[in-house]
């Protein structure tokens, strides 16, 4: 289905800006809350426009890990469970720089501004 | 932002209150509601004034808001007991006033006098008026944790039996596996805290949750402690580095204790008033610790958000914000981060 103008991640940005400029007139209670609203339609636009990338880079890291293919969900619960397990001892180093570029692709939806500037998408368009 | 505690509402609330104020004060007594300050994370809070009558009070009412299987925070009546205990060995808390009993028809809970004074982190941190409580801060926090590790455990035996008393570690585990959420970044942390184990410390009391955001400040520094949901018996540099995590340095993570003051002083401070030489190394294995059990306590929030009935918009808020504390626990293990 072809939706007319505006697309998806132009309408949460105008909603998230619209929100952002009404919060400041708020007293301290709603104003929290309305920032909470904005910050959580803010991961929902970052996470529509680089989920697809990200999953699949973390996936094909987890396959590399691991030694075979499945799904991410899978993937995950395996990795845990062998840290656990202490099978991955010896692989310290590589499951550290898997589960470091990990938090990295989570952060850069959830919140950029708590990455270190070398570890910052480049910035997003518009 | 409170969660109703499914009691009452506000004018019904009040009203039952008046009642309990009656009953513990006597018939003449007033109570005038003041507010709400409380983001409610374990506690509902309602300031008010309690009026007698040409004596008036500031007085806090604290009620249980968390119930569940897997509330993993101290019932009221033992936050209370703590607060007695404290009060007793010097170290300032609100004083505690009365408990709730099944008459005053409130819950859970209890009712502690109010403090004055700044509890925002972000002031405290930030704001001029604090210049100078911040250094005196960072002093007194040692000098406070001193004490309260120095209380003889006899006196709060019904902490003996919590999980985080008898084995930290596997507590962590046992609540990230109720979540039911795959983070192998907090099994890397799980298991580097398995493998580098300090030596067994004797068993002290422990605040649980003594960092900025439950402290409440003046201009002069130090005014009170709050919180105690989350003590327990421990290792006493638990305590120590949970206050110079990252997560709470509000905006100043060049200063790491609390976003306020440096190690060193806050160190030597908690030497001077007896409580021990503190290894860094020690400290550093429970800041490995703290971040990965403040992370799964944020996991427990999105967990109850989703999944049993505690909708919030902080708490789903904090389902996602656990990839801050992955990051930070990473970069802290990478030496990174100090």
């Amino acid at each position: 289905m072809a939706q007319d103008r505006p697309n998806v991640d132009n309408l949460l940005a105008t909603a998230i800006e619209d929100l952002a400029a009404l919060s400041g007139g708020l007293p301290d209670d709603e104003r929290f809350r309305v920032r909470v609203c904005t910050h959580l339609l803010s991961i929902v636009r970052r996470e529509l426009a680089q989920a697809g990338d990200l999953n699949a880079a973390e996936q094909a890291r987890l396959q590399d890990l691991l030694g075979h293919d499945g799904d991410l969900a899978a993937l995950n619960e395996e990795l845990s469970a062998r840290i656990r397990a202490g099978e991955l001892d010896e692989r310290w180093t590589a499951l550290s720089d898997h589960l470091r570029r990990s938090a990295i692709e989570r952060l850069a939806v959830v919140n950029p501004d708590h990455l270190r500037p070398e570890d910052s998408p480049e910035p997003a368009d518009g | 932002m409170t969660e109703s505690n499914g009691i009452a509402g506000e004018a019904d609330l009040s009203d039952r209150l008046q009642q309990a104020a009656a009953r513990h004060f006597g018939n003449q007594a007033r109570v005038a509601p003041v507010s709400r300050p409380s983001m409610g994370g374990s506690n509902d809070t309602l300031v008010f004034d309690l009026t007698d009558g040409a004596a008036s009070r500031r007085l806090v009412l604290r009620q249980e808001t968390y119930t569940g299987a897997g509330n993993p925070y101290l019932p009221p009546s033992a936050q209370y007991r703590l607060l007695e205990v404290a009060r007793a060995h010097h170290i300032p808390v609100p004083e505690p006033v009365f408990e709730l009993t099944e008459a005053d028809d409130l819950g859970r809970g209890f009712v502690m006098a109010f403090v004055d004074g700044e509890t925002l982190p972000r002031r405290i941190v930030r704001d001029p008026a604090f210049e100078e409580a911040r250094p005196a801060l960072a002093r007194q926090c040692g000098e406070v944790l001193a004490r309260l590790h120095a209380v003889d455990t006899a006196a709060v035996d019904f902490l003996r039996d919590l999980p985080d008393s008898i084995d930290p570690l596997a507590t962590q585990r046992q609540r990230l596996d109720a979540f039911a959420e795959a983070h192998p970044a907090l099994e890397l942390g799980l298991r580097w805290l398995e493998r580098n184990r300090p030596a067994a410390a004797a068993p002290c009391l422990l605040h649980g949750d003594f960092r900025n955001g439950n402290l409440i400040v003046g201009p002069e520094g130090l005014r009170a402690v709050l919180d105690w949901e989350c003590s327990h018996l421990g290792d006493p540099f638990e305590d120590l580095a949970w206050l110079c995590l990252r997560s709470w340095r509000f905006g100043r993570p060049d200063r790491p204790v609390g976003g306020f003051g440096e190690r060193a002083p806050y160190y030597a401070a908690y030497r001077q008033a007896g409580g021990g030489a503190v290894d860094p190394g020690t400290v550093r294995y429970w800041e490995i610790y703290g971040f990965v059990r403040w992370a799964i306590l944020n996991v427990m929030q999105g967990y109850g958000h989703v999944e049993e009935g505690r909708s919030s918009i902080v708490y789903a808020a904090c389902g996602r914000n656990v990839a801050m504390m992955e990051y930070d626990l990473l970069m802290t293990l990478d030496g990174v981060y100090d």
